[in-house]
């Protein structure tokens, strides 16, 4: 029993360490002592009164941008992945080229986005996709090289050609990696959207993140912060869920 | 091969959007010459430096406390989960109202980009550690400060050198936005003003020079990384 007790206690650690978070935020805020510091109480208002007059409606531009360019991402991401790791020549080609742009901080890179596309969809799209596509591709490969060899033998032996082998062989062992690029490129397009519109201030969630931080209106700015928060946990943590059911047999 | 096709599409193109590669050379030769580039990479790199050693300063010791106590762990271990997923660019409005736009609010967010990597990889090698070392060391009559020391920080060291990696780009990327968005000043202000006046080759000029900067550090971390801990299986970003 004690046991029980102890492992329900390690559970719920977390759970009241964030409430406890919340109070003292609380408290902090109605003392005014920071004047950066709302209360909860005032943020979750302001949070309501943006959901209410339509001002997170900017949020749909975002989400748009944000679906798009991860989209376009997992499909260029896992493909390019797929090619590299089954022929040597596109790895040989494409290899320097990845590996740059994995150093390269992508943020660095807006602006030039910003001249090439202007002040357009594109620009957002081509941001988020820059910040995505290459753990994609990274952890694609690595996760097609680990295909077993003798699987890949038998396969052939049976008469299997590169697409069915492609489809049937390679991409189900390398799942449980592509997944994890998956999630990791999730967390990157989530950042690079709004990075993107943080520069570019004028569409989106970016731009009422600036605007209030601009106009001092610390109530909203944190409703806007805490739209992010939401949309980062629960789009991270949905993916987290489905990389676990998709790859129970390995964990089991 | 890219060098090549980037010149002919600046020639051919329209010549407002894509400068060619030779016209970009130029304005960098221009920027430089004037000390105007040289300058701003002066400012720009006061928060990068600040902010990374504060991030070792306080990343390594916190990474150590939540691998050692499980406690410590269970009780930060969700804001370090919000922050590790959460774009650390929301915050930056928050940084800049409570500490003003000076040296000191770039620090800060350089530090609030690099520290979640840090401390997660930290926390991660401590915990990798063989529970039968300290034991041993213990056991043979090892204080606890030699225990750390000389067991646990030398085991924990690949998951920390990893970790200093991805800090120092994501610190990179702490410095340059923060100055295209909300304080212009250094390269970032040379990034803005070129766009201001469509001179697209001083956007591309300068950003070239901040990818550089971007990957010398990196490949400088990955050195270092390799020196210091040649046998480990590198991580590319804690998962």
């Amino acid at each position: 029993l004690r046991r029980t007790a102890r492992t329900a206690l390690d559970q719920a650690l977390p759970w009241l360490s964030l409430a406890a978070g919340l109070v003292l935020w609380e408290a902090v805020g109605r003392s005014r002592v920071f004047s950066f510091v709302p209360s909860l109480g005032e943020v979750l208002a302001a949070f309501w009164s943006m959901v209410q007059t339509g001002k997170l409606d900017a949020l749909g531009a975002t989400l748009q941008a944000l679906a798009i360019g991860y989209g376009l991402s997992v499909v260029l991401g896992i493909a390019t992945g797929v090619a590299m790791a089954r022929s040597r020549l596109i790895k040989y080609v494409l290899d320097p080229y990845i590996n740059a742009f994995m150093t390269i901080p992508s943020s660095a890179l807006i602006p030039v986005y910003l001249v090439l596309f202007g002040l357009g969809a594109e620009t957002r799209v081509m941001v988020v996709f820059m910040h995505a596509y290459f753990v994609v591709v990274v952890n694609t490969i690595a996760g097609a090289q680990t295909t077993p060899a003798d699987l890949l033998e038998m396969a052939r032996a049976f008469g299997a050609g590169e697409a069915a082998l492609v489809r049937k062989v390679v991409v189900p062992s390398a799942l449980p990696l592509v997944l994890t690029g998956l999630r990791l490129g999730f967390g990157r397009a989530v950042r690079g959207i709004i990075n993107g519109e943080t520069i570019l201030a004028s569409v989106g969630i970016g731009q009422l993140l600036i605007r209030y931080g601009r106009t001092f209106q610390m109530d909203y700015l944190y409703g806007v912060v805490l739209t992010i928060v939401l949309l980062a946990v629960v789009g991270t943590t949905t993916i987290g869920i489905i990389e676990r059911r998709t790859t129970r047999w390995q964990h089991a | 091969v890219l060098l090549l096709l980037w010149e002919y599409a600046g020639r051919t193109g329209e010549r407002l959007l894509i400068p060619s590669f030779t016209d970009t050379v130029g304005a960098l030769a221009r920027l430089t010459v004037s000390g105007e580039l040289p300058l701003a990479l002066v400012v720009s790199n006061q928060s990068l430096v600040l902010g990374f050693v504060a991030t070792l300063l306080i990343g390594i010791p916190l990474g150590l406390l939540l691998g050692r106590f499980p406690l410590v762990d269970r009780l930060m271990s969700v804001y370090l989960d919000i922050s590790l997923v959460v774009p650390m660019v929301a915050l930056m409005p928050i940084a800049i109202v409570a500490l003003g736009i000076g040296l000191l609010a770039r620090v800060v967010i350089v530090m609030l980009f690099a520290l979640p990597g840090l401390v997660i990889n930290v926390r991660t090698g401590v915990r990798g550690v063989d529970p039968r070392l300290p034991e041993m060391a213990r056991a043979f009559g090892a204080r606890e400060w030699d225990v750390w020391w000389k067991v646990v920080l030398p085991a924990a060291l690949p998951a920390l050198m990893a970790g200093l990696r991805f800090a120092a780009s994501r610190a990179v990327v702490g410095m340059i936005i923060v100055e295209l968005t909300l304080i212009a000043v250094g390269v970032g202000s040379i990034i803005q003003m070129g766009r201001g006046q469509f001179a697209a080759d001083i956007v591309f000029a300068t950003t070239l020079v901040v990818a550089v900067e971007g990957m010398l550090i990196v490949s400088l971390a990955e050195r270092l990384e390799h020196v210091v801990t040649p046998r480990a299986r590198r991580a590319t970003e804690p998962a």
